[in-house]
């Protein structure tokens, strides 16, 4: 929106998305996926046990995690919107939901993708499999209470509510291979880690398809916001209905 | 020492689906996001217009 609405009557499309901040945060993200492409298939030692299925972990992990991060701001933006009442809060809410949806749901299916030929089904009802299950499912709700709500306002503060109760569950997530009995890998990030639950060069590639995976949240969360502004925009105009 | 099963089909998949959405979903995006805008420069054009003097009907519905 940035890159139109800011643009000058001599501008180019091009000049103008130069500019956009939003561009360069895309090209940044390209080069570091096309290099995490590299260190992962290139770089990274096959697993001596799992074989190659291993090297999913490297995008199953810092998907699930940014996932986790966006369901984060949607509860902070959540809070901020029932307090402050500001557009801007639900914008950010909003956005952040929808990209953690996306986030998690491709955390589901690596995991599922991963799950068959390690352990022989494609899905168990074990605890982080069933808990991951269960965030997707609230963020989902979230979205939905969004569209079906009686008005925009009550649509807004209730997904709102749902987002910020809706967290409860990362922590829950995280720990869950720990409180419960499960099948799952153990953490290999976080508080719970043990330090020498990779090794070094794994670890190392880890963190680079973590920021890998964060520049394209960023962009993704930040594109999604300037939608849902324009989106916001043309409906205030729409409403007023009619002008003199 | 035995030697790992490759299961390259469902390495392959795996990245295959995670990057195909990704995609879509920054172009969906991306195209929603211009076609909003251009609705939104629609909007002002018509509002525009309909501020001119003499322009005659000024209840225009949007």
């Amino acid at each position: 929106m940035a890159a139109i609405a800011g643009r000058g009557p001599t501008d180019s499309p091009i000049r103008s998305s130069l500019r956009d901040p939003r561009f360069w945060l895309l090209v940044a993200t390209a080069a570091l996926t096309i290099i995490d492409g590299y260190l992962i298939f290139v770089v990274a030692p096959t697993d001596q046990v799992l074989g190659h299925i291993q090297r999913i972990f490297y995008i199953h992990v810092p998907i699930s995690i940014l996932s986790f991060l966006g369901f984060l701001v949607c509860a902070v933006a959540g809070i901020g919107y029932l307090i402050r009442r500001g557009e801007v809060w639900d914008r950010v809410a909003h956005a952040a939901a929808e990209v953690g949806v996306v986030f998690v749901t491709l955390a589901l299916v690596t995991g599922v993708i991963w799950a068959r030929p390690v352990w022989g089904v494609w899905w168990t009802w074990e605890p982080r499999l069933t808990t991951t299950l269960i965030l997707w499912l609230i963020y989902v709700a979230y979205l939905m209470i969004r569209h079906y709500a009686p008005t925009a306002q009550q649509g807004r503060a209730w997904s709102a509510v749902v987002g910020i109760i809706g967290f409860v569950d990362v922590p829950i997530v995280y720990y869950s291979v720990q409180w419960w009995r499960s099948i799952h890998p153990v953490q290999v990030i976080g508080p719970e880690a043990a330090d020498d639950a990779l090794e070094p060069i794994m670890a190392r590639i880890l963190v680079f398809s973590l920021v890998a995976a964060l520049a394209l949240f960023s962009y993704l969360l930040l594109e999604r916001v300037a939608l849902r502004g324009a989106e916001d925009a043309v409906s205030a105009i729409r409403r007023q209905g009619t002008y003199d | 020492m035995t030697v790992p099963p490759s299961n390259l089909p469902y390495l392959f998949a795996a990245f295959a689906v995670v990057w195909a959405v990704f995609f879509i979903y920054a172009a969906y995006m991306s195209w929603r996001r211009q076609s909003v805008q251009r609705d939104l420069q629609d909007l002002h054009e018509a509002i525009e217009s309909a501020e001119e003097p003499g322009d005659g009907d000024e209840n225009r519905t949007l």
